[in-house]
């Protein structure tokens, strides 16, 4: 190794001869929107949607962006993404059975929160005749919250409560006796009362999600792949709580079993989750690597975005002396991330991917209104500019395809690969 | 010069790669190619990102190629069953209880701040978070390997004050807390623990636990990569070593080119898996 090799990380990068198209819009929130004006557009000209792919450096700052303009263009976009477990319903379901058992006393809102979110008994007790009765409509929730006293109770209160109210079906009390007959938390009646509850969310709450639901499903999915990730949480629960109440670290409370799981919850495995074939593949940049298809929409070529700084915690001076590995350095493993080698590679990648041709967008402006430039990695390759004109012609209500895009679809040539 | 030029143009440190490890930049067609009908899967192909496991099956889906031949897994998948067939532990702490860990480390040694890990470059050193980090980064460039520590102070010995003191501060830090932990449980610190313990096994059975663990296998192929840690570079040391596995490296366009010139370093390693730390039982 000789300093000389180090520079073999800011070499210019072999991209093939893959037609890229630039587009450049004012805000994030444009990018986002051009980017999904691009693939609808493409559908619309006949490029089956499987032919098309999003990639994004980062999609935590471009998800729901890029999920509202795909909306707004009828694109039904699937996100290969770690599903973002504490904003589901089954998980919040969760949550708020929690915070009804925590403590001695509980106030209304507290206690009604669990049936707002589809809670229903589990049905593995045995058949229930009133099993259409579940889950309890939310204006009969809505109804209930109003003809009950305010301020807190105990559960056995609760019930009692609910019984002298007039108006307060039957129903409330079963969900109450439920909350009242709780056991004090321990692994084992954590993971079963918790599991009853994401049980009678799958036999009852699921069906309630696919009625409301869009014809692609979308909200039916995500409230699956949530309940899968949820019944597994209940049950890394069990033992985690099992071996912080072994480390003294927790109290027997309903309190800490809800903190934990949120702990639980936040951490982002190292799975991805499932996707739906017929729906526009949304990836984060890392992730398209190996992939063939036509089209390729690159998202968020913008400085600071894509390459985005190293979060190294060693000194630069040392990070350079690792990365030349000269004499004693030379066995220690570089990490070209340091310099933006992880960018160069899904840059790249994203690039190769493309068998007929790339879209890049990036955004001009900060939230702020400051200027931020164009990706440094788009100097590696020649763009073809897209003019605000036909942008604004492509967001607008014709959705029509840039001139340079267009000759693409239409003439197939320029884009063959090397 | 084109990308196929610099590739095949003969580099005086590629002779110093053993015969049995192949390094590629891109070309992961080559994969397809050796697609074929077969009874049981000779070919490991192993990559960290599971996603990328995923983009090569759909490849060989569409283009109608049989995926027989291939055993899809991770780097841990791999030593899982290594270690499993040499029925050695397999028991790691996830980053949830490490994170817990780290915590109750400074709950009971550093009730105040002046104990806590001090770095000149900021940021509070007692958040966990931090901790994990500066941990996670000395192992992936170290593997905690005792001549690769002492390549550490050497480096950080030529660079000026205070920056030399600071570069020493945190690989301190990283040993500090990776002994804690193994201190505070009976299970491997962490899945990399685990990618330690199975170099060392491949190494010390002579490859006997490799073979029982994969008996067909006769090429693994490593995908997708954007570096090469020192903990996934001391097992494919380890198999080149004391198996007769050929072993493929598929780096990235983007930066390939750098790393497979760093690879003869990196190998230049002996007894790869080895840790400074006392062995407290029979699982390490």
């Amino acid at each position: 190794m000789t300093g000389a090799d180090r520079l073999a990380l800011s070499r210019p990068i072999d991209a093939p001869a893959t037609t890229v198209v630039e587009m450049a819009s004012p805000t994030r929130r444009d990018e986002a929107r051009s980017a999904m004006a691009a693939a609808a557009a493409l559908r619309d000209r006949g490029v089956p949607v499987r032919d098309l792919a999003v990639a994004v450096r980062d999609l935590d700052p471009y998800e729901e962006p890029l999920f509202r303009a795909a909306l707004q263009y009828e694109v039904a976009p699937v996100f290969w993404t770690q599903l973002r477990v504490t904003r589901t319903r089954p998980y919040a379901l969760v949550e708020s059975v929690c915070e009804a058992l925590a403590g001695n006393s509980v106030d209304r809102e507290t206690l009604l929160r669990p049936l707002e979110l589809r809670w229903s008994p589990a049905t593995a007790t045995g058949p229930d005749p009133r099993s259409a009765e579940w889950p309890i409509e939310p204006e009969a929730v809505h109804r209930a919250a109003e003809l009950l006293p305010d301020g807190p109770r105990s559960p056995p209160e609760w019930v009692e409560a609910i019984e002298s109210a007039d108006g307060v079906d039957d129903r409330f009390r079963r969900f109450a006796e439920w909350i009242a007959a709780a056991p004090a938390p321990d692994p084992a009646s954590v993971a079963s009362l918790l599991g009853e509850a994401v049980e009678g969310y799958v036999d009852r709450g699921l069906s309630e999600t696919k009625a409301a639901d869009s014809p692609a499903l979308l909200d039916t999915e995500t409230d699956a792949r949530a309940v899968v990730r949820v019944r597994t949480l209940v049950r890394q629960l069990r033992h985690k709580f099992a071996d912080r109440l072994e480390a003294g670290t927790l109290e027997r409370s309903w309190d800490d079993v809800a903190d934990l799981a949120g702990v639980i919850a936040t951490q982002r495995p190292g799975r991805r989750e499932h996707s739906n074939a017929r729906a526009l593949d949304v990836f984060e940049a890392n992730d398209v690597w190996a992939l063939d298809v036509p089209y390729v929409i690159a998202v968020g070529l913008t400085a600071g975005e894509w390459p985005r700084p190293s979060q190294s915690v060693l000194p630069p001076e040392f990070q350079e002396a690792v990365l030349r590995g000269e004499g004693a350095s030379g066995s220690l493993a570089p990490q070209p991330a340091w310099v933006g080698g992880r960018d160069r590679d899904q840059f790249a990648d994203a690039i190769r991917a493309a068998g007929r041709c790339v879209v890049v967008t990036r955004h001009t402006r900060t939230p702020d209104g400051d200027d931020v430039a164009r990706s440094p990695l788009l100097d590696h390759v020649d763009t073809r500019r897209v003019s605000e004109e036909a942008r604004r012609r492509l967001i607008g209500a014709d959705q029509e395809l840039p001139p340079a895009l267009r000759e693409i679809v239409d003439g197939g040539s320029g884009g063959d690969r090397e | 010069m084109d990308r196929r030029d610099r590739r095949d143009r003969p580099d005086r440190r590629d002779d110093e790669i053993p015969d049995r490890l192949t390094l590629h930049v891109g070309d992961e067609g080559r994969l397809f190619e050796r697609s074929r009908p077969r009874s049981r899967p000779n070919e490991l192909v192993v990559s960290p990102v599971e996603l990328h496991q995923r983009n090569v099956q759909r490849r060989l889906r569409e283009a109608r190629l049989p995926k027989d031949a291939f055993r899809f897994e991770d780097p841990v998948g791999v030593c899982l069953r290594v270690l499993e067939s040499a029925g050695r532990p397999t028991g790691a702490v996830d980053r949830v209880d490490r994170l817990s860990l780290i915590r109750s480390i400074f709950g009971v040694t550093a009730p105040d701040d002046s104990t806590g890990f001090a770095l000149s470059t900021g940021a509070p050193s007692r958040d966990p978070r931090r901790v994990e980090r500066i941990r996670t980064e000395v192992e992936a460039l170290t593997n905690f390997h005792p001549e690769r520590l002492s390549a550490w102070t050497d480096t950080a010995a030529e660079l000026d004050g205070p920056i030399d003191a600071e570069a020493d501060a945190v690989l301190d830090a990283a040993l500090g807390i990776e002994r804690e932990l193994r201190d505070r449980t009976a299970e491997a610190v962490s899945e990399t623990a685990l990618l330690r313990r199975a170099t060392r096994s491949i190494t010390a059975t002579n490859g006997s636990v490799w073979r029982e663990a994969y008996p067909d296998i006769d090429r693994l192929t490593l995908l997708g990569l954007s570096s090469l840690s020192a903990p996934h570079t001391d097992l494919v040391n380890a198999l080149l070593t004391a198996t007769a596995v050929e072993i493929h490296v598929h780096f990235r366009e983007g930066t390939g080119e750098y790393l497979r010139r760093r690879v003869p370093g990196l190998l230049a390693i002996a007894d790869p898996g080895t840790v400074p730390f006392p062995s407290t039982e029979a699982s390490e």
